[in-house]
């Protein structure tokens, strides 16, 4: 319940709040002297109706607006409330001061305005203003601002001058876009190789730090192997630690770093009694203490360490994360590592969800649960043999990464489980100088880490692609799967499913503006070009008016267009008519191979029929094939050219054949020349019984 | 300073100039008073009113003539004239309906209290309005108004017809009797109309609509009508009424068209109305729900005026439903026929690379002689001299050749035989001159960037003339304008989207033409900027009004000129540019389907849909494009439900037409409000069950072959016959 108080100059609202030791908060406004009580009730009161049907969290909000008010008549020492013809011109002065106060950004201005407004809006219902008042709005009329587009480095527009006479119009080339005949936007291509070039390099060096991590757990299980739990047990309840007169860990035993990384592990796992993996928590224990804890010892033993990793630990680096290395336990860096690998493979996973990510165990098999922008994800860590339940899967790479975390995260969640700790499900366990356990913060040692960042240690290899330290964040990860997606899809849904994102959220955060700007600019020059040409078939003008500089380019661009016409839209259907001529001659069906695929029934019957179909295209006058079969919208020169196709493949000297024409035969005959050649044989015979069959007078333009 | 601090500086300065100058419009006292009222108040027989941004006065005379022959300031009315001022008054101050009733608006309400006030001196008998002014309307008064208002609109609420023709029996020397008369007004007797024709000719009552119209003195002043009526001109514009006028308008007869009354093209356009389409009397659904609205708002006018106006709850909704079935749904923009649309992108292809540069060159060399003409001559010689000259030298100008297209002269190419001419009637077909050839080339250019780039009337007509950019990474033409629906907080977008190349050229030669120009002139108004800087009458500096008109104008030139097909009434398709959206749109969307919604959406310039209707569209990416199909799927509804299509050869279209009637609970489509039913639709096209093809259709209006696009659908397994055909 929001309550006031008017007190010495002051209001005082005071509401209920569980969560304060006094069980409620308080806010006070000053209001200048001269202003008399009925206006300040007024005023909060009508505070107080604003605020009652909010959120407790937007109370300042409104508190502000009276703050506002008092502020501004404080200041230009204004009487109030004023005369009731006064008001109107009150409070345009506040709105004009308010919007010109350039302490604030002008967002703020505005924003704070329109809550303002609520505030005399309320007044006014009241009838503390009169009712024909004018409270303006922040919405700005007849104001007009450019869109808002970060473009990269080389692109941009310009104004074109305004040519002196009709002598200097610009020529084409300079009002036209190049490359319109090409197949893909150059410079999308370009793009998206750089994308997936950096996006690339992210990945091979996450996996290739992994390996030497990897590696380096192994050099330290061979140290440990030959020490036994029952051996240290032993040793540590007989508190015998020397031998031969030198402590067991002693870095200058041959044994030492054996017993020394050995012991830590049985402390590590068969025990609680470290808070942290570091030397410092270990000079605790009686055992390592005269090792430690002994300046002639202690630097020979960080140098065992070193040694012992070699060219497996982080170099230049604290030693402590290369002995938890050794030990095999991972640090912040390698769960990032690890986070940024199934970052680019499973976009969908929200990548704050993902430090946080849970891991569930049922009949054996693990399976991860962490949230989606939309909705709980939940993925099997290894194939279901069963379909019984419909989830999606990680992808090797994911796989194989995620079974490594869960071997190396097995002694901290071990000790959370014991220790009754929530924790304990996480995927991304640490141990690290503060803490064994979980932190979802890890993500960033990608780049900010104590000592060196993933970044820091590949930094040659970042550079090179041109991969800053600000693009190497989970965010950022997932981003540029998202534009990859779109590059290669042209889809906003395509980005939205691979997010598991909706439209709308794909559209305001993961598609930058100039990217669907030049997607769609090419997109439209594409389709204006189209619609041109059909326009202008035939006539002298045609080449003129087109964006194309020669006939030949022209002719290219309607072939490739062609090519592409899928749908019977009206449009299409305008190309194919007016259009068609240009169509690829037969001989180019290669280049339909290419871009398309064919698919077609091998077995006897069909081929014959195909083969009938082609004798009655024989017979047709050339111009006539070019028309469409009806039943099933190809061209009917198709028919006669798969026939050939055929012939020519069963028929190639395999000896002589080229590259190429390998290649061709293997798509052609499938999995089997021979079957192949066997349904040619038998459709050669079967196809003068279907040849009366076919007549095409059904075929269209 | 930044472009985004030099933007917001002058954002808020925009701001706060709007806010004193709404503020001022407040300003009043208790006596109705405030400061747009300059001159008047309540029984004045004239006010006169400003307007914010606005230096000019507006004058609104209440002196208007009432059906018995009083005036509605005559003492005897003092009481209804007292009751809707103030009314007015309060309207334009926003205190009945919580905002200030912008311009236009507040317009219409003066309208329609002049037509209430009309009402309730027809039926005096009933309301008693000099006793009681506005007091006696009761329910029953509003329901009878619904009920007369859907039958005939205000010319039949009103019995405009039936007092016309009392009228003429008053002045014409005739003997028929008014009963057998009103029985069928629409096809009055030819004794009686061909008397009044005479009478109206000899009192000089036929006026010529504008000077340049085809016609010559076919109209029957508008003036004199409302004089005998007590109405204003404006409100005569009911197309039912033109028709019953028309009977007294030879000049203007056609046997199936009821003829615009000012015309200037050619040809009638294609959306002049057909007099059986008339002759039904539907009055819009959309005017009637409009007339509801305000009489609802009128009696809201109780709160404040307790003492004038009775309190009455109109349900706006409710009348219209009850109502739907006899008005008539409001219509949708025509979708232009296909060959007609590539025809249009043709030719004006055709005039700006092959004429383009000869008419830019020859425009700048006449102005700049014609100055000099209107400086030597007097205007009686002006246009003579200037003819001579243009004889003399218009064999200069040479087109653009081509591969299979030699130049030639542009007289030759173009017959140009005259330099202008008054009526464009009275010119041969075969010929053309050289004004029609100058506005021809505006209006190829409008045509052009309108079917390249969906862009609204407006938006077009104020382009800026340094509106092309090319890109400086990939070359390539883009236009700049602005976006004129406003979008988050009032502010409007300047877009940048693809041209081709002929658009580029087009805009490149518009430059040209209008820096030449404007420098000949000497002009330095705002309209000087304009990239369609059209010359005025006589190749004179123009004045830069009204100019999304004038673009329109040469638009229709250009049809003219390129001789676009008539169809069988003789109608020709005089693009609009809302019409080459929708053509833009459609063809896109149906091209490159549902993957391109996000791209037309980019295209049209539509704003983030961060505003409100976010939350209530069901799909974030539903766009223009599609609605611009359901209103074809909408028009094809309701010619099937008024039998035009035949059910068997549409059970697709049936199926959605039962599915539709299940699903909105009705009997008839036409009953389903117009905005719900294509949002219905908008939805339905989305369904897995539901698929539309598209197919070329030969139009039988026209006697040439002429295709269209039509509409084929699938829903279930109905099927339309030309479905994937």
């Amino acid at each position: 319940m929001l309550n006031y108080q008017v007190v010495d100059g002051e209001i005082t609202f005071r509401w209920d709040d569980d969560e304060t030791i006094s069980g409620y908060r308080t806010h006070s406004l000053h209001i200048p002297k001269w202003i008399e009580d009925p206006a300040i009730k007024a005023i909060a009161e009508a505070i107080k109706l604003l605020c009652i049907p909010g959120a407790q969290t937007s109370y300042r909000t409104h508190f502000r607006s009276g703050k506002h008010i008092f502020d501004h008549v404080l200041k230009l020492r204004l009487r109030f409330p004023p005369a009731d013809d006064g008001w109107n011109n009150f409070i345009v002065t506040h709105y004009a001061t308010h919007l010109t106060d350039i302490t604030n950004k002008p967002e703020t201005r505005f924003a704070q305005w329109s809550y303002l407004a609520n505030l005399y809006k309320a007044l006014k219902r009241v009838g503390f203003i009169p009712i024909n008042t004018f409270i303006p709005d922040a919405s700005a009329k007849s104001v007009s601002q450019p869109e808002s587009m970060a473009q990269p480095h080389g692109y941009g527009t310009v104004r074109t001058p305004i040519p002196e006479s009709s002598e200097f119009l610009l020529p084409k080339k300079y009002l036209v876009e190049e490359g319109l005949s090409l197949e893909d936007d150059v410079y999308l291509l370009n793009l998206k190789n750089t994308l997936e070039t950096r996006a690339g390099a992210i990945v091979e060096c996450s996996v290739d730090y992994w390996g030497l991590m990897l590696r380096c757990h192994a050099r330290g299980d061979q140290l440990c192997k030959d020490i036994s739990v029952d051996q240290i047990e032993t040793m540590l309840k007989s508190k015998c630690f020397y031998k031969d007169g030198i402590h067991l860990a002693h870095p200058d035993s041959p044994t030492g770093l054996n017993w020394f990384l050995a012991v830590t592990r049985y402390y590590a796992e068969h025990t609680n009694e470290l808070k942290s993996v570091t030397f410092s928590e270990l000079q605790k224990l009686p055992f390592f203490k005269p090792v430690i804890y002994n300046c002639h010892s202690k630097p020979k033993l960080v140098a065992r360490v070193w040694e012992a990793a070699g060219d497996d630990g982080i170099a230049n680096n604290k030693v402590n994360e290369t002995f938890n290395r050794l030990l095999g336990y991972l640090s912040p860096r390698d769960c990032a590592v690890a986070s940024a690998i199934i970052a680019s493979e499973n976009p969908n996973f929200n990548p704050s969800s993902l430090t946080k990510i849970r891991l569930y165990r049922h009949d054996g098999k693990f399976y991860l649960r962490g949230n989606g922008d939309t909705k709980r994800i939940t993925i099997s860590v290894s194939k279901p043999r069963a379909r019984s339940r419909k989830l999606s899967v990680l992808p090797p790479l994911s796989t194989k990464i995620v079974m490594d975390v869960i071997r190396c995260t097995s002694m901290p969640r071990r000790r959370l489980m014991s220790e009754g700790k929530s924790g304990w499900r996480k995927l991304f366990l640490i141990s690290s100088n503060s803490q064994i356990g979980s932190n979802p913060d890890f993500a960033k040692a990608l780049t900010t880490n104590t000592g060196l960042s993933f970044y820091d240690i590949y930094k040659e290899e970042f550079e090179a692609v041109g991969v800053a330290p600000e693009m190497m964040n989970l965010h950022r990860i997932r981003c540029t799967q998202g534009i990859l997606e779109f590059l290669r899809s042209g889809s906003i849904q395509a980005v939205a499913d691979l997010l598991g994102n909706s439209l709308q959220v794909v559209r305001t955060n993961y598609i930058p503006p100039w990217m669907t700007h030049r997607w769609a600019v090419r997109f439209f020059r594409v389709l204006h070009q189209k619609i041109m040409l059909v326009a202008t078939e035939g006539e002298p003008w045609q080449l003129a008016a087109s964006d194309f500089t020669s006939r030949q380019e022209l002719q290219i661009f309607i072939r490739r267009v062609l090519l592409g016409l899928t749908n019977g839209d009206p449009l299409s259907q305008a190309i194919r008519e007016k259009l068609g001529r240009y169509s690829p001659d037969p001989s180019s069906i290669i280049e339909m191979f290419v871009e398309h695929e064919l698919l077609f029934d091998r077995s006897p019957n069909s081929l014959a029929a195909i083969y009938a179909y082609a004798e009655a295209v024989d017979a047709l006058q050339p111009e006539d094939r070019l028309l469409f079969d009806e039943g099933t919208n190809v061209p009917l020169w198709v028919f006669p050219t798969i026939r050939d196709l055929v012939a020519e493949t069963i028929s190639l000297d395999f000896d002589s054949a080229s590259n190429a024409e390998m290649a061709i035969a293997d798509r052609v005959s499938g999995d089997s020349m021979s079957e192949l050649r066997k349904s040619h044989l038998r459709a050669n015979i079967l196809k003068k019984d279907l040849r009366p069959l076919v007549s095409i007078h059904n075929a269209r333009a | 300073m930044t472009e985004d601090s030099s933007f917001d500086n002058s954002r808020i300065k925009a701001m706060i100039e709007h806010a004193e100058q709404q503020s001022k419009i407040y300003k009043q006292t208790h006596n109705y008073q405030a400061d747009w009222l300059v001159q008047g108040g309540i029984r004045s027989s004239e006010w006169m009113v400003s307007f914010p941004g606005s230096a000019e006065l507006h004058s609104m005379s209440f002196e208007r003539l009432m059906p018995d022959g009083t005036k509605l300031t005559d003492e005897v009315n003092k009481k209804i004239l007292q009751s809707l001022q103030k009314w007015l008054f309060h309207c334009r101050m926003g205190t009945i309906t919580g905002k200030p009733v912008a311009r236009n608006r507040w317009i219409v309400y003066f309208n329609f209290a002049m037509n209430l006030a009309a009402r309730a001196n027809l039926y005096q008998d009933i309301y008693k309005p000099s006793e009681y002014g506005f007091k006696l309307f009761d329910k029953d008064a509003c329901k009878s108004i619904a009920e007369v208002l859907s039958q005939g609109g205000w010319s039949a609420a009103l019995l405009l017809k039936e007092r016309f023709i009392a009228h003429l029996i008053d002045v014409l020397p005739v003997s028929f009797s008014l009963q057998d008369l009103l029985l069928d007004p629409d096809s009055l007797p030819v004794e009686l109309t061909s008397e009044a024709i005479a009478y109206f000719t000899e009192n000089n009552l036929y006026v010529p609509s504008a000077q340049t119209s085809t016609y010559e003195n076919g109209l029957l002043s508008r003036d004199y009508i409302g004089s005998i009526l007590g109405s204003s001109p404006y409100s005569l514009h009911n197309a039912n009424f033109r028709l019953f006028i028309r009977q007294f308008e030879p000049n203007l007869f056609h046997e199936q068209l009821l003829q615009k009354s000012v015309r200037k093209n050619i040809h009638n356009t294609q959306n002049t109305k057909t007099i059986e389409e008339v002759s039904r009397g539907e009055v819009g659904l959309g005017s009637f729900k409009d007339n509801m609205v305000m009489l609802k708002i009128f009696f809201q006018g109780h709160d404040a005026l307790p003492e004038d106006i009775p309190k009455i709850d109109i349900n706006v909704d409710e009348l219209v439903h009850e109502y739907s079935q006899r008005l008539k749904p409001g219509g949708h923009t025509k979708l232009l026929p296909l060959d007609i649309g590539f025809k249009f992108l043709n030719q004006a292809s055709k005039w700006i690379v092959v004429y383009g540069q000869a008419i830019v060159d020859s425009l700048i060399f006449y102005t700049e002689h014609f100055v000099k003409f209107d400086e030597h001559y007097p205007l009686p010689r002006q246009s003579k001299k200037k003819n001579e000259f243009f004889q003399e030298t218009k064999h200069l100008w040479i087109t653009k050749g081509m591969p299979n297209l030699p130049s030639q002269p542009l007289s030759q190419a173009l017959k140009i035989s005259r330099l202008q001419t008054k009526v464009k009637k009275n010119f041969s077909v075969d010929q053309s001159n050289y004004k029609m050839v100058m506005e021809s080339f505006f209006g190829a250019c409008a045509i052009i960037i309108g079917m390249v780039k969906p862009i609204r009337n407006a938006e077009l007509s104020t382009l800026e003339r340094n509106c092309l950019s090319t890109d400086i990474g990939n070359n390539g033409a883009f236009i700049r304008h602005m976006i004129g629906k406003t979008g988050a907080l009032g502010v409007n977008k300047i877009i940048e989207r693809p041209i081709p190349y002929v658009a580029a050229h087009a805009i490149q030669l518009l430059q040209v033409l209008g820096n030449s120009l404007t420098a000949i002139y000497g002009d330095n108004s705002k309209y000087a900027k304009s990239l369609f800087y059209i010359p005025g009458r006589g190749f004179k500096c123009p004045s830069g009004k009204k100019s999304d008109w004038k673009v329109n104008q040469c638009i229709d030139t250009f049809c003219d000129s390129i001789k676009i097909p008539t169809d069988k009434l003789g109608r020709r398709w005089y693009v609009r540019i809302h019409e080459m959206r929708k053509f833009f749109l459609l063809l896109t969307h149906r091209h490159v389907g549902d993957s391109g919604k996000e791209l037309l959406r980019y295209m049209a310039g539509h704003s983030d849909r961060d505003n409100i209707d976010d939350y209530i569209a069901y799909d974030p990416s539903d766009s223009e494009a599609i609605r611009y199909e359901s209103e074809c799927i909408d028009d094809k509804l309701i010619a099937l439900e008024n039998g035009l299509l035949a059910e068997d050869q549409n059970q697709g279209l049936l199926a959605l037409y039962i599915k539709a009637l299940k699903d909105f609970k009705v009997t008839s489509i036409a009953t389903i409000s117009n905005p719900e039913l294509l949002k219905y639709l908008d939805k339905a096209l989305q369904q897995p069950e539901f698929k539309m093809t598209t197919y070329k259709v030969r139009l039988e209006t026209f006697e040439d072959e002429i295709y269209a696009i039509d509409f084929a659908i699938c829903l279930g397994d109905k099927k339309d016959a030309n479905y994937n055909k």
